[in-house]
Protein backbone atom coordinates (compact mmCIF):
# COMPACT_ATOMS: atom_id res chain seq x y z
CA UNK A 1 0.00 0.00 0.00
CA UNK A 2 1.45 3.42 -1.00
CA UNK A 3 0.81 6.63 1.66
CA UNK A 4 -0.51 9.92 0.65
CA UNK A 5 -0.69 13.40 1.64
CA UNK A 6 -4.34 14.26 1.50
CA UNK A 7 -5.27 17.84 2.95
CA UNK A 8 -3.63 20.95 4.68
CA UNK A 9 -4.37 22.93 7.29
CA UNK A 10 -3.00 26.06 8.49
CA UNK A 11 -4.05 29.07 11.42
CA UNK A 12 -2.95 32.49 10.64
CA UNK A 13 0.41 33.47 11.30
CA UNK A 14 0.86 36.12 13.12
CA UNK A 15 3.07 37.93 16.13
CA UNK A 16 0.26 37.37 18.71
CA UNK A 17 -2.11 34.95 18.30
CA UNK A 18 -4.05 35.28 21.50
CA UNK A 19 -4.76 32.00 21.47
CA UNK A 20 -3.86 28.72 23.43
CA UNK A 21 -0.67 26.73 21.66
CA UNK A 22 -3.74 23.83 22.07
CA UNK A 23 -6.31 26.14 20.16
CA UNK A 24 -3.78 26.56 17.14
CA UNK A 25 -3.37 22.78 17.04
CA UNK A 26 -6.62 22.14 16.65
CA UNK A 27 -7.65 24.33 14.24
CA UNK A 28 -4.85 23.34 12.21
CA UNK A 29 -5.62 19.67 12.85
CA UNK A 30 -9.77 20.38 12.05
CA UNK A 31 -8.84 22.84 8.77
CA UNK A 32 -6.62 19.53 7.14
CA UNK A 33 -9.50 16.90 7.60
CA UNK A 34 -11.92 19.50 6.20
CA UNK A 35 -9.35 20.17 3.37
CA UNK A 36 -9.25 16.67 2.68
CA UNK A 37 -13.12 16.56 3.09
CA UNK A 38 -13.10 14.17 6.10
CA UNK A 39 -15.36 13.50 8.81
CA UNK A 40 -13.23 14.26 12.18
CA UNK A 41 -14.02 10.75 13.67
CA UNK A 42 -12.27 9.21 11.27
CA UNK A 43 -8.45 10.63 12.26
CA UNK A 44 -7.14 7.49 14.18
CA UNK A 45 -3.35 9.28 14.55
CA UNK A 46 -2.06 12.33 15.36
CA UNK A 47 1.75 12.77 15.68
CA UNK A 48 3.58 15.79 16.77
CA UNK A 49 6.63 17.76 17.50
CA UNK A 50 8.30 19.72 19.92
CA UNK A 51 10.92 21.84 21.75
CA UNK A 52 11.38 22.47 25.32
CA UNK A 53 8.01 21.96 25.64
CA UNK A 54 6.81 24.90 23.43
CA UNK A 55 3.80 22.45 22.07
CA UNK A 56 0.88 20.46 22.93
CA UNK A 57 0.42 16.74 23.02
CA UNK A 58 -1.07 14.30 20.93
CA UNK A 59 -3.53 13.66 23.21
CA UNK A 60 -4.65 17.34 23.98
CA UNK A 61 -5.09 17.41 20.67
CA UNK A 62 -7.43 14.33 19.93
CA UNK A 63 -9.36 15.53 23.18
CA UNK A 64 -10.34 18.62 21.51
CA UNK A 65 -10.78 16.87 18.20
CA UNK A 66 -13.46 14.70 20.11
CA UNK A 67 -11.64 11.33 18.54
CA UNK A 68 -13.53 8.08 19.20
CA UNK A 69 -9.81 6.57 19.23
CA UNK A 70 -6.09 6.89 18.50
CA UNK A 71 -4.45 4.07 16.90
CA UNK A 72 -1.07 6.13 16.52
CA UNK A 73 -0.20 8.73 19.17
CA UNK A 74 3.50 10.07 19.28
CA UNK A 75 5.02 13.27 20.62
CA UNK A 76 9.22 13.83 19.35
CA UNK A 77 11.33 16.17 20.88
CA UNK A 78 12.68 17.51 17.62
CA UNK A 79 13.39 20.35 16.01
CA UNK A 80 13.35 21.11 12.63
CA UNK A 81 14.85 17.31 11.34
CA UNK A 82 11.55 16.24 12.16
CA UNK A 83 8.58 17.53 9.80
CA UNK A 84 9.89 15.18 6.56
CA UNK A 85 10.68 12.28 9.37
CA UNK A 86 7.15 12.09 11.01
CA UNK A 87 4.93 12.45 7.73
CA UNK A 88 7.50 9.17 6.87
CA UNK A 89 6.49 7.49 9.89
CA UNK A 90 3.06 7.82 9.65
CA UNK A 91 3.06 7.08 5.97
CA UNK A 92 4.64 3.77 7.14
CA UNK A 93 2.11 3.10 9.50
CA UNK A 94 -0.54 3.62 7.13
CA UNK A 95 1.37 1.47 4.88
CA UNK A 96 1.07 -1.46 7.69
CA UNK A 97 -2.45 -1.18 8.08
CA UNK A 98 -1.74 0.37 11.82
CA UNK A 99 -3.11 3.45 11.23
CA UNK A 100 -5.92 5.14 8.29
CA UNK A 101 -5.83 8.58 8.83
CA UNK A 102 -3.11 10.55 10.36
CA UNK A 103 -2.92 13.78 11.28
CA UNK A 104 1.13 15.26 11.99
CA UNK A 105 1.39 18.85 12.91
CA UNK A 106 3.54 21.91 14.14
CA UNK A 107 1.54 24.55 16.56
CA UNK A 108 4.02 27.06 18.31
CA UNK A 109 3.03 30.54 19.76
CA UNK A 110 6.75 31.14 18.57
CA UNK A 111 6.81 34.85 18.47
CA UNK A 112 4.64 35.63 21.96
CA UNK A 113 5.33 32.91 23.80
CA UNK A 114 8.74 30.12 23.54
CA UNK A 115 11.18 30.99 21.39
CA UNK A 116 12.80 28.69 19.62
CA UNK A 117 15.76 31.10 18.25
CA UNK A 118 16.62 32.49 21.02
CA UNK A 119 15.53 29.11 23.00
CA UNK A 120 18.88 27.16 25.48
CA UNK A 121 18.21 23.58 24.43
CA UNK A 122 19.19 21.43 27.88
CA UNK A 123 21.36 18.96 26.98
CA UNK A 124 24.61 17.57 27.53
CA UNK A 125 26.14 19.62 25.26
CA UNK A 126 24.67 23.39 26.69
CA UNK A 127 27.64 23.33 29.61
CA UNK A 128 30.17 24.42 26.18
CA UNK A 129 27.82 26.60 24.88
CA UNK A 130 25.87 29.03 26.75
CA UNK A 131 28.52 30.17 29.26
CA UNK A 132 30.62 31.33 26.29
CA UNK A 133 27.64 33.28 24.62
CA UNK A 134 27.54 30.38 21.71
CA UNK A 135 24.25 30.61 22.85
CA UNK A 136 21.82 30.95 20.15
CA UNK A 137 20.50 28.56 17.51
CA UNK A 138 21.39 30.77 14.34
CA UNK A 139 24.98 31.16 15.20
CA UNK A 140 25.70 27.04 15.06
CA UNK A 141 23.93 27.40 11.30
CA UNK A 142 26.18 30.39 10.81
CA UNK A 143 29.41 28.56 11.67
CA UNK A 144 28.23 25.99 9.27
CA UNK A 145 27.47 29.23 6.53
CA UNK A 146 30.82 30.62 7.37
CA UNK A 147 33.15 27.30 6.63
CA UNK A 148 30.31 26.41 3.85
CA UNK A 149 30.79 29.91 1.61
CA UNK A 150 35.04 29.73 2.20
CA UNK A 151 35.39 26.03 1.05
CA UNK A 152 33.11 26.19 -1.68
CA UNK A 153 34.38 29.94 -3.19
CA UNK A 154 30.85 31.49 -2.27
CA UNK A 155 29.92 34.78 0.03
CA UNK A 156 27.68 36.88 1.51
CA UNK A 157 25.60 37.84 -1.65
CA UNK A 158 24.94 34.26 -2.10
CA UNK A 159 22.92 34.20 0.81
CA UNK A 160 21.37 37.55 -0.18
CA UNK A 161 20.50 35.97 -3.75
CA UNK A 162 18.56 33.37 -1.55
CA UNK A 163 16.71 35.86 0.25
CA UNK A 164 15.68 37.91 -2.21
CA UNK A 165 14.78 35.27 -4.47
CA UNK A 166 11.85 33.60 -1.42
CA UNK A 167 10.92 37.62 -0.71
CA UNK A 168 9.99 37.43 -4.27
CA UNK A 169 7.47 34.61 -3.55
CA UNK A 170 6.19 35.82 -0.26
CA UNK A 171 4.97 39.19 -1.79
CA UNK A 172 2.44 37.07 -3.66
CA UNK A 173 1.46 34.85 -0.55
CA UNK A 174 -0.99 35.96 2.25
CA UNK A 175 0.21 33.55 4.57
CA UNK A 176 3.81 34.82 4.51
CA UNK A 177 4.58 37.12 7.47
CA UNK A 178 7.85 39.36 5.98
CA UNK A 179 5.42 40.16 2.35
CA UNK A 180 7.55 43.46 1.72
CA UNK A 181 9.98 42.98 -1.48
CA UNK A 182 13.76 42.74 -1.08
CA UNK A 183 16.64 44.01 -3.10
CA UNK A 184 20.49 42.68 -2.81
CA UNK A 185 21.13 46.28 -1.83
CA UNK A 186 18.99 46.34 0.72
CA UNK A 187 20.21 43.35 2.28
CA UNK A 188 23.62 44.30 1.96
CA UNK A 189 22.62 47.56 3.92
CA UNK A 190 21.12 45.28 7.17
CA UNK A 191 23.35 45.25 9.96
CA UNK A 192 25.01 42.01 10.87
CA UNK A 193 23.21 39.96 13.50
CA UNK A 194 25.46 36.67 13.78
CA UNK A 195 28.30 37.33 10.83
CA UNK A 196 27.82 35.81 7.87
CA UNK A 197 23.69 36.11 9.09
CA UNK A 198 21.59 39.65 8.57
CA UNK A 199 17.77 39.59 9.56
CA UNK A 200 17.21 38.60 6.33
CA UNK A 201 18.77 35.62 6.67
CA UNK A 202 16.97 34.42 9.57
CA UNK A 203 13.42 33.31 9.53
CA UNK A 204 10.73 35.36 10.58
CA UNK A 205 9.49 33.80 13.95
CA UNK A 206 5.80 33.46 14.37
CA UNK A 207 2.47 32.22 16.48
CA UNK A 208 0.32 29.56 14.34
CA UNK A 209 -0.09 25.96 13.60
CA UNK A 210 0.39 23.80 10.71
CA UNK A 211 -0.90 20.12 9.95
CA UNK A 212 -0.91 17.48 6.90
CA UNK A 213 -2.85 14.65 6.83
CA UNK A 214 -1.72 11.40 5.84
CA UNK A 215 -3.54 8.44 4.63
CA UNK A 216 -3.52 5.86 1.63
CA UNK A 217 -3.32 5.99 -1.93
CA UNK A 218 -6.22 4.52 -2.22
CA UNK A 219 -8.26 6.29 -0.01
CA UNK A 220 -7.29 9.51 -1.17
CA UNK A 221 -8.32 9.40 -4.62
CA UNK A 222 -12.07 9.17 -3.01
CA UNK A 223 -11.10 12.61 -1.26
CA UNK A 224 -11.42 16.29 -2.18
CA UNK A 225 -8.23 17.03 -3.31
CA UNK A 226 -5.80 15.17 -5.54
CA UNK A 227 -3.63 13.18 -3.77
CA UNK A 228 0.40 14.04 -3.02
CA UNK A 229 2.19 10.72 -3.10
CA UNK A 230 4.47 10.36 -0.25
CA UNK A 231 6.95 8.39 -2.86
CA UNK A 232 9.77 8.08 -0.59
CA UNK A 233 10.81 9.58 2.73
CA UNK A 234 14.31 9.02 4.61
CA UNK A 235 15.67 10.50 7.98
CA UNK A 236 19.87 10.41 8.41
CA UNK A 237 21.95 11.44 11.05
CA UNK A 238 25.64 11.12 9.97
CA UNK A 239 28.38 9.60 12.14
CA UNK A 240 28.92 11.83 15.44
CA UNK A 241 25.50 13.74 15.73
CA UNK A 242 26.38 15.28 19.13
CA UNK A 243 25.22 15.00 22.43
CA UNK A 244 21.70 17.23 21.88
CA UNK A 245 20.36 19.68 19.11
CA UNK A 246 23.06 22.08 19.32
CA UNK A 247 26.04 20.05 19.74
CA UNK A 248 27.77 20.37 16.47
CA UNK A 249 31.58 19.90 17.81
CA UNK A 250 32.18 16.40 16.37
CA UNK A 251 31.21 17.09 12.79
CA UNK A 252 33.74 16.46 10.51
CA UNK A 253 33.08 18.95 7.64
CA UNK A 254 30.47 21.82 7.90
CA UNK A 255 30.18 22.42 3.93
CA UNK A 256 27.45 18.81 4.12
CA UNK A 257 24.76 18.07 5.96
CA UNK A 258 22.46 15.65 6.29
CA UNK A 259 21.03 16.31 2.48
CA UNK A 260 24.01 14.70 1.16
CA UNK A 261 23.71 11.30 3.03
CA UNK A 262 19.88 10.57 1.99
CA UNK A 263 20.12 12.36 -1.03
CA UNK A 264 21.30 8.88 -2.69
CA UNK A 265 18.44 6.67 -0.39
CA UNK A 266 15.82 9.13 -1.16
CA UNK A 267 15.75 9.25 -4.79
CA UNK A 268 16.92 5.43 -5.30
CA UNK A 269 13.56 4.84 -3.41
CA UNK A 270 10.87 6.55 -5.63
CA UNK A 271 13.37 5.28 -8.16
CA UNK A 272 14.09 8.84 -9.80
CA UNK A 273 17.14 10.88 -10.21
CA UNK A 274 17.75 15.00 -8.98
CA UNK A 275 16.51 16.18 -12.79
CA UNK A 276 13.49 15.01 -12.31
CA UNK A 277 13.05 17.19 -9.33
CA UNK A 278 9.69 19.91 -10.45
CA UNK A 279 9.97 21.63 -7.58
CA UNK A 280 11.72 22.14 -4.58
CA UNK A 281 11.02 23.16 -0.60
CA UNK A 282 13.89 23.27 1.08
CA UNK A 283 13.78 23.59 4.81
CA UNK A 284 15.66 27.32 5.53
CA UNK A 285 15.77 28.76 9.47
CA UNK A 286 18.41 30.12 7.80
CA UNK A 287 19.53 31.06 3.99
CA UNK A 288 22.63 29.00 3.74
CA UNK A 289 20.44 25.48 4.80
CA UNK A 290 19.13 26.26 0.98
CA UNK A 291 22.30 26.42 -0.61
CA UNK A 292 23.63 23.40 1.42
CA UNK A 293 21.10 21.35 0.66
CA UNK A 294 21.01 22.18 -3.45
CA UNK A 295 23.69 21.22 -3.69
CA UNK A 296 23.76 18.30 -0.74
CA UNK A 297 21.01 16.55 -2.61
CA UNK A 298 22.51 17.29 -5.89
CA UNK A 299 19.72 20.19 -7.72
CA UNK A 300 22.99 21.57 -8.44
CA UNK A 301 26.90 21.34 -8.53
CA UNK A 302 29.02 21.88 -5.20
CA UNK A 303 30.09 25.24 -4.93
CA UNK A 304 27.10 26.28 -7.59
CA UNK A 305 23.81 27.32 -5.57
CA UNK A 306 24.55 30.66 -5.14
CA UNK A 307 24.69 31.33 -8.65
CA UNK A 308 21.65 28.78 -9.40
CA UNK A 309 19.51 30.86 -7.27
CA UNK A 310 21.14 34.34 -8.96
CA UNK A 311 20.34 33.25 -12.31
CA UNK A 312 16.64 32.99 -11.81
CA UNK A 313 16.90 29.21 -11.58
CA UNK A 314 14.86 28.84 -8.31
CA UNK A 315 12.19 31.84 -9.50
CA UNK A 316 8.74 30.30 -10.85
CA UNK A 317 9.47 30.18 -14.44
CA UNK A 318 13.19 29.11 -13.94
CA UNK A 319 14.08 25.29 -13.69
CA UNK A 320 13.46 24.68 -10.64
CA UNK A 321 11.14 26.84 -8.65
CA UNK A 322 12.01 26.27 -4.88
CA UNK A 323 11.01 27.71 -1.72
CA UNK A 324 7.59 28.95 -3.17
CA UNK A 325 6.31 30.11 -0.33
CA UNK A 326 8.73 32.42 0.79
CA UNK A 327 10.65 29.57 2.51
CA UNK A 328 10.54 30.15 6.92
CA UNK A 329 12.85 32.85 5.54
CA UNK A 330 9.68 34.92 4.95
CA UNK A 331 6.29 32.74 5.37
CA UNK A 332 6.75 32.51 9.12
CA UNK A 333 8.55 29.65 11.31
CA UNK A 334 6.39 26.99 11.77
CA UNK A 335 9.57 24.61 11.91
CA UNK A 336 9.52 23.66 8.54
CA UNK A 337 5.38 22.12 8.94
CA UNK A 338 4.67 24.66 6.42
CA UNK A 339 7.31 24.05 3.90
CA UNK A 340 5.74 20.51 3.97
CA UNK A 341 2.36 21.81 3.25
CA UNK A 342 3.68 23.69 0.66
CA UNK A 343 5.10 21.11 -1.28
CA UNK A 344 1.64 19.45 -0.81
CA UNK A 345 -0.13 22.28 -2.40
CA UNK A 346 2.34 22.50 -5.49
CA UNK A 347 2.35 18.89 -5.87
CA UNK A 348 -1.69 18.89 -6.29
CA UNK A 349 -1.77 22.11 -7.99
CA UNK A 350 -2.97 24.27 -5.66
CA UNK A 351 0.03 26.67 -5.43
CA UNK A 352 -2.55 29.93 -6.71
CA UNK A 353 -0.31 32.80 -7.99
CA UNK A 354 2.94 30.62 -6.59
CA UNK A 355 1.98 27.56 -8.38
CA UNK A 356 5.07 26.01 -10.46
CA UNK A 357 4.17 24.84 -13.87
CA UNK A 358 5.61 21.71 -13.51
CA UNK A 359 4.59 19.80 -10.26
CA UNK A 360 4.63 16.15 -10.75
CA UNK A 361 7.98 15.70 -8.10
CA UNK A 362 8.57 17.93 -5.00
CA UNK A 363 11.34 17.05 -2.64
CA UNK A 364 11.13 18.55 0.84
CA UNK A 365 13.73 18.92 3.50
CA UNK A 366 12.99 19.31 7.22
CA UNK A 367 16.18 20.33 9.04
CA UNK A 368 19.84 21.92 9.29
CA UNK A 369 23.05 20.10 10.30
CA UNK A 370 23.93 16.98 11.37
CA UNK A 371 20.63 15.11 10.77
CA UNK A 372 16.95 15.62 8.89
CA UNK A 373 14.81 14.13 6.99
CA UNK A 374 13.48 14.67 3.07
CA UNK A 375 10.05 13.47 0.93
CA UNK A 376 9.69 13.16 -2.48
CA UNK A 377 6.15 13.65 -3.34
CA UNK A 378 4.66 13.00 -6.65
CA UNK A 379 1.44 13.68 -8.42
CA UNK A 380 -0.91 10.86 -7.58
CA UNK B 1 29.04 43.42 33.90
CA UNK B 2 26.71 40.28 34.36
CA UNK B 3 28.24 37.30 35.02
CA UNK B 4 26.89 34.32 32.38
CA UNK B 5 25.49 31.17 34.24
CA UNK B 6 28.02 29.18 35.02
CA UNK B 7 28.72 25.51 33.18
CA UNK B 8 26.98 22.93 34.86
CA UNK B 9 29.20 19.86 35.19
CA UNK B 10 28.29 16.11 34.42
CA UNK B 11 29.36 12.85 35.79
CA UNK B 12 31.71 12.54 32.46
CA UNK B 13 32.77 16.32 32.08
CA UNK B 14 33.77 17.19 35.31
CA UNK B 15 37.55 16.55 34.98
CA UNK B 16 37.47 19.12 31.88
CA UNK B 17 36.12 21.80 33.36
CA UNK B 18 38.61 21.19 37.23
CA UNK B 19 41.68 21.16 34.82
CA UNK B 20 40.43 24.46 33.23
CA UNK B 21 40.21 25.71 36.46
CA UNK B 22 43.92 24.78 36.63
CA UNK B 23 44.79 26.57 33.74
CA UNK B 24 45.82 22.64 31.77
CA UNK B 25 43.39 22.27 28.58
CA UNK B 26 43.06 18.32 29.06
CA UNK B 27 41.91 16.01 26.34
CA UNK B 28 40.44 12.46 26.21
CA UNK B 29 42.85 10.12 24.14
CA UNK B 30 40.84 6.90 22.98
CA UNK B 31 43.43 3.85 23.71
CA UNK B 32 41.99 1.96 21.25
CA UNK B 33 42.16 3.89 18.00
CA UNK B 34 43.57 7.14 19.24
CA UNK B 35 41.93 9.56 18.58
CA UNK B 36 41.75 12.50 20.78
CA UNK B 37 37.91 14.24 21.87
CA UNK B 38 37.47 17.48 24.37
CA UNK B 39 34.27 17.20 25.27
CA UNK B 40 34.41 14.25 27.66
CA UNK B 41 32.29 11.24 26.49
CA UNK B 42 31.82 7.59 28.40
CA UNK B 43 33.09 5.88 25.12
CA UNK B 44 34.87 6.92 21.80
CA UNK B 45 32.89 8.46 19.04
CA UNK B 46 34.75 6.89 16.39
CA UNK B 47 35.22 3.56 17.86
CA UNK B 48 32.55 3.25 20.60
CA UNK B 49 36.01 1.54 22.91
CA UNK B 50 35.83 2.76 26.17
CA UNK B 51 39.38 2.79 27.26
CA UNK B 52 40.22 6.58 27.52
CA UNK B 53 43.12 7.96 29.21
CA UNK B 54 43.35 11.58 29.73
CA UNK B 55 46.24 13.56 28.05
CA UNK B 56 47.24 17.77 28.64
CA UNK B 57 47.31 19.57 25.83
CA UNK B 58 49.60 22.70 24.97
CA UNK B 59 46.00 24.12 23.23
CA UNK B 60 47.53 25.17 19.98
CA UNK B 61 45.56 24.80 16.93
CA UNK B 62 44.07 26.28 13.68
CA UNK B 63 40.35 28.36 12.78
CA UNK B 64 37.93 25.91 11.20
CA UNK B 65 35.14 28.41 11.20
CA UNK B 66 34.15 31.43 13.53
CA UNK B 67 30.75 34.14 13.97
CA UNK B 68 31.09 37.37 15.06
CA UNK B 69 28.48 37.80 17.47
CA UNK B 70 26.90 41.58 16.46
CA UNK B 71 23.78 41.71 18.46
CA UNK B 72 23.59 39.59 21.84
CA UNK B 73 20.89 37.00 22.87
CA UNK B 74 21.86 36.90 26.76
CA UNK B 75 22.36 40.13 29.19
CA UNK B 76 25.74 38.84 30.40
CA UNK B 77 27.31 39.29 26.72
CA UNK B 78 24.99 42.82 25.90
CA UNK B 79 28.53 44.69 26.69
CA UNK B 80 31.01 42.71 24.79
CA UNK B 81 29.33 42.42 21.27
CA UNK B 82 30.93 42.01 18.78
CA UNK B 83 32.44 39.29 19.75
CA UNK B 84 33.72 36.37 18.01
CA UNK B 85 33.32 32.65 18.57
CA UNK B 86 35.88 30.06 16.62
CA UNK B 87 35.68 26.70 16.51
CA UNK B 88 39.50 25.63 16.71
CA UNK B 89 41.18 22.51 15.35
CA UNK B 90 43.17 21.31 18.17
CA UNK B 91 47.25 19.95 16.98
CA UNK B 92 46.43 16.56 18.55
CA UNK B 93 42.82 16.38 16.03
CA UNK B 94 40.10 17.25 18.91
CA UNK B 95 37.61 20.45 18.07
CA UNK B 96 36.80 22.81 20.64
CA UNK B 97 35.04 25.91 20.68
CA UNK B 98 36.15 29.52 22.34
CA UNK B 99 36.35 33.23 21.76
CA UNK B 100 38.68 34.44 20.01
CA UNK B 101 40.47 37.31 22.64
CA UNK B 102 39.15 40.66 21.59
CA UNK B 103 41.54 42.30 18.68
CA UNK B 104 42.02 39.23 16.89
CA UNK B 105 41.28 40.20 13.66
CA UNK B 106 41.43 39.57 10.84
CA UNK B 107 40.03 36.12 11.31
CA UNK B 108 41.00 33.32 8.50
CA UNK B 109 40.48 29.79 8.56
CA UNK B 110 43.42 28.48 9.20
CA UNK B 111 44.77 30.90 11.61
CA UNK B 112 47.21 29.58 14.44
CA UNK B 113 46.16 29.86 17.74
CA UNK B 114 46.36 29.19 21.12
CA UNK B 115 44.88 28.37 24.53
CA UNK B 116 43.94 31.12 27.21
CA UNK B 117 42.43 30.34 30.42
CA UNK B 118 40.27 33.21 31.35
CA UNK B 119 39.18 33.24 35.02
CA UNK B 120 35.21 33.97 36.14
CA UNK B 121 34.32 33.70 40.09
CA UNK B 122 33.33 30.19 40.13
CA UNK B 123 34.46 28.58 36.68
CA UNK B 124 37.30 29.24 34.04
CA UNK B 125 36.81 29.38 30.52
CA UNK B 126 38.67 28.40 27.75
CA UNK B 127 39.79 31.32 24.79
CA UNK B 128 42.18 31.81 22.32
CA UNK B 129 44.60 34.04 20.97
CA UNK B 130 46.56 34.31 17.78
CA UNK B 131 49.29 32.47 18.23
CA UNK B 132 52.77 34.32 18.79
CA UNK B 133 54.77 32.66 15.61
CA UNK B 134 51.12 33.46 13.39
CA UNK B 135 51.74 36.95 13.13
Amino acid sequence: MTAAIAGVGYTEFSKASGRSVLDLARAACEAAVADAGLPLGAVDGIVGFSLMHDSVPSQAVATVLALPQLRLGLDVELGGQAPCHLVGLAASMVETGQADHVLVYRAMNGRSGARVGTMQFAGLGAQYRYPIGYDAYLMYVAMWARRFLLETGQDDDDLGAVAVAQRQYATTNERAYRRAPLTLEQYRAEPYVVEPFRASDCTVEVDGACAVLVTSLDRARDLRQPPAVVAASVYRAGPRPGLDIGDHLLWDDYTRNYTSLLADELFGRAGLEPTDVHVAEIYDCFSSTVLIGLEGLGLCERGTSGAFVRSGATALDGRLPTNTHGGLLAEGYLHGMNTVAEAVLQVQGRGGDRQAPRHDVAVVTSGALMDGSALLLTAG
Amino acid sequence: MTEPTPPEPDQDSASFWTALAEHRLVLERCTACGRHRAAPVPACPWCASTGTEQVESPGDGRVYSWVTVHRSFGAPFADQVPYTIALIDLTEGARVLGRLEAGTSPVHAGLAVSARFFDHPSWTELRFAPAPEAS
